[in-house]
């Protein structure tokens, strides 16, 4: 495996995060602090906004309040895109008709990492016999790891990920606490939407953020 | 730079190994070629007059058919929401898919005129004349097709809005394109078709994966 | 000018369109509107109809000219408004530019419509045809088109507010293109029929058809104004009666 050098220290805190999509004002007054070193469950029913919550954090929509990740902070829009996050959402940005290697070379090219790290990154997500097969060939659970290998590649002390675990069986659930453990201990933020709890390991900083429905 | 070629070999690669769009673009195109003649009659004359306006037609309709192709399988894989954390600005990842689309659906719709010539029984001369505004007319129409797709990549009936989108805005390049392939008032005439039909294409080009990158950015909000 | 003033003046802006606010002054607005507009009408059609001459090659028919130059102006000052409603809603992510945007796009088209009815309606004792593929017409049409587009996007989304972003990109990418078209329709109109009919930078017309003209042209600008304004208000209040129902769709869904 690539060495694991811990993270430099980076502090995730929001504080009265407000987000309107569309019509519907779906996030009202959340407030969260992540500092390195921990992990959040983003939990709460469907609708209650957990993904919005991400995009948020991510950059990806406006919102009004302050998201301040490491030393930069934002106030009422869009902040820039910050390249020390990597952002998994629910769909696996996986194309079907390219095989495993050729998805994840693709990643690794647009800057999410160095192509020596897919061998690996597919050992650890138990998909390497598969590497030359069609992605849209392998069953759901196979592409949802072969999505998260991704995180692998890109090495950011940032996690985004929302429903890391949907599709996946026991034996992927405990993979993806296992790599949550070990990112957190890096020094790392892993923030996830779940439903079904993850469970890492016992000596993980862990913060719950409950949103409810609206 | 490296990873606009990878995007670029990634989009080229899907598009060969998915199949039956490039099948479905041929075949739309030479039915034109086929259901215009016999609509018009066996009239050799009378469809070689035609055919510069008609092949232009049946490029802009033809091309107009996978239009929705740019942007939505990105969208509905969650591969633009992967983009917005990489190197690549939305504008620069628009301007790789506006060459895709001109190498997978105007390129090989100009490879095929020549088939449509003999349909429509035009002269070599007109023929070149024709493959030549094409060759620089397309990509105003191409890249006018990328911001409709960016427009409508968050609906479900994008395919059939799309083209509405289109088509009014591509007349300048039809009325340069034809006014160039086949030229009424003489040579003079088509040198300036020519050049403004360049225009147009090196215009819509410089600005649409810009205005393509906002409407992908307003989508997703 | 300070920094101070414009920020009042920014102020003062945003509150004079405030949606509540707006709905207030507005309400003002509609009577003196659709008198001044009244009055015009009265006055323009007046002289268009007994104190302008008749043409000496188009007779009486030179009348429809009264409704058919109006609409022909405000087909592209509708198009105006919309372009700088769309700079509103992108860049100062105004509420109400997105409401005058969506207010002005059905205007445009019917008033468009207008233009191309009242125009073929004249062209056919003039032309003795329904349509001539003469420049002014053929971009008439092809801004139909437009118009149409604009609200056939507009429908397909469900939720308004991102309606109105995608939109406001077609709207300005639309008025990019509009000079574009109009030029190469012009040109492709001199190579087909060298023109020689009716043009407006023709010889100097006599006030005798100026005054009705300029009279008719500012009644019917009016009236646009005064739908305009219509259009708005309903549907500040359309939006403020969906967020109702929605609420109580969510108030319902708890209880049970």
């Amino acid at each position: 495996m690539v060495p694991q050098l811990p993270f430099p220290k980076i502090d995730i805190s929001v504080k009265g995060l407000r987000c309107k999509r569309g019509e519907r004002t779906v996030l009202d007054g959340v407030d969260l602090q992540a500092p390195s070193g921990t992990f959040v469950a983003v939990r709460g029913p469907n609708g209650a906004g957990k993904s919005t919550f991400l995009m948020c954090v991510a950059g990806l929509l406006p919102f009004s309040g302050t998201v301040s990740i490491g030393s930069q902070g934002w106030d009422e829009d869009e902040h820039p895109i910050n390249e020390q996050m990597i952002f998994i959402t629910h769909l696996n940005a996986i194309k079907p008709e390219l095989t495993v290697y050729e998805n994840l070379s693709f990643w690794a090219d647009l800057g999410g990492g160095a192509r020596d790290r897919i061998r690996p990154a597919l050992e650890a997500a138990g998909v390497s016999r598969l590497r030359d097969v069609p992605a849209g060939a392998m069953s759901k659970g196979q592409q949802r790891r072969c999505s998260l290998a991704r995180l692998l590649l890109a090495d950011k002390p940032i996690w985004l990920l929302d429903e890391p675990t949907s599709a996946l069986d026991k034996s992927g659930d405990i993979w993806i606490a296992g790599l949550i453990s070990a990112q957190v201990r890096r020094g790392g933020v892993v923030i996830a939407a779940t439903h079904r709890p993850i469970e890492p390991e016992a000596d993980i900083a862990m913060v719950t953020l409950d949103l409810e429905a609206r | 730079m490296q990873a606009l070629w990878a995007l670029l070999i990634r989009d080229l690669k899907s598009a060969s190994r998915a199949g039956g769009s490039l099948t479905t673009l041929i075949a739309f195109y030479l039915s034109l070629g086929v259901i215009l003649p016999i609509a018009i009659g066996p009239d050799k004359p009378l469809l070689a007059s035609l055919g510069p306006a008609l092949i232009w037609t049946g490029v802009l309709l033809s091309s107009l058919l996978g239009l929705d192709r740019i942007f939505v399988a990105d969208h509905d894989d969650g591969s633009l929401t992967a983009f917005r954390h990489t190197r690549l600005g939305l504008s620069a990842i628009s301007f790789v898919k506006l060459i895709v689309h001109w190498l997978t659906t105007a390129l090989p719709l100009i490879v095929l005129t020549p088939v449509m010539g003999v349909l429509f029984s035009i002269d070599l001369d007109t023929l070149f004349a024709v493959m030549l505004t094409l060759l620089l007319g397309t990509p105003a129409i191409t890249a006018l097709s990328l911001v409709a797709a960016a427009l409508s990549v968050s609906l479900k009936r994008g395919a059939v809005i799309a083209p509405i989108l289109v088509m009014p805005l591509a007349i300048p390049a039809v009325i340069f394109g034809v006014g160039a392939a086949k030229p009424v008032l003489g040579a003079g005439q088509a040198e300036t078709a020519l050049l403004f039909l360049s225009a147009m294409s090196l215009v819509f080009v410089a600005f649409a994966p810009f205005a393509a990158a906002l409407a992908l950015r307003v989508s997703q909000e | 000018m300070t920094d101070q003033g414009e920020t009042i003046s920014t102020n003062w802006f945003s509150q004079l369109a405030h949606p509540g606010f707006f709905m207030r002054w507005s309400a003002y607005l509609i009577w003196p509107l659709a008198l001044i507009s009244a009055v015009l009408f009265a006055v323009g059609l007046w002289f268009a109809l007994f104190h302008s001459p008749a043409d000496y090659q188009m007779g009486e028919t030179v009348r429809i000219m009264y409704v058919h130059v109006p609409n022909a102006w405000l087909s592209q000052f509708c198009y105006g408004i919309m372009a700088v409603s769309a700079v509103g809603t992108l860049v100062w992510r105004h509420p109400m530019a997105d409401v005058s945007m969506k207010a002005a796009a059905p205007l445009g088209a019917a008033f468009t419509a207008m233009a191309l009815v009242s125009g073929a309606l004249w062209g056919r004792p003039t032309w003795g045809t329904f349509w001539e593929w003469d420049g002014r017409m053929t971009s008439t049409l092809i801004l139909f088109l437009i118009y149409l587009g604009l609200i056939a996007l507009w429908r397909t989304f469900e939720d308004q507010l991102r309606a109105a972003k995608v939109v406001a990109v077609l709207t300005l990418v639309g008025a990019v293109n509009i000079p574009i078209i109009k030029f190469s329709v012009d040109w492709w109109n001199t190579l087909h029929q060298p023109s020689t009919f009716f043009r407006a930078d023709g010889p100097k017309a006599p006030a005798s058809i100026i005054t009705p003209l300029l009279t008719m042209t500012l009644a019917f600008t009016v009236l646009f104004l005064l739908l305009h304004v219509l259009r708005m208000r309903t549907e500040v209040t359309k939006r403020k009666a969906d967020r109702l129902e929605h609420l109580k769709i969510a108030r319902q869904q708890k209880a049970s």
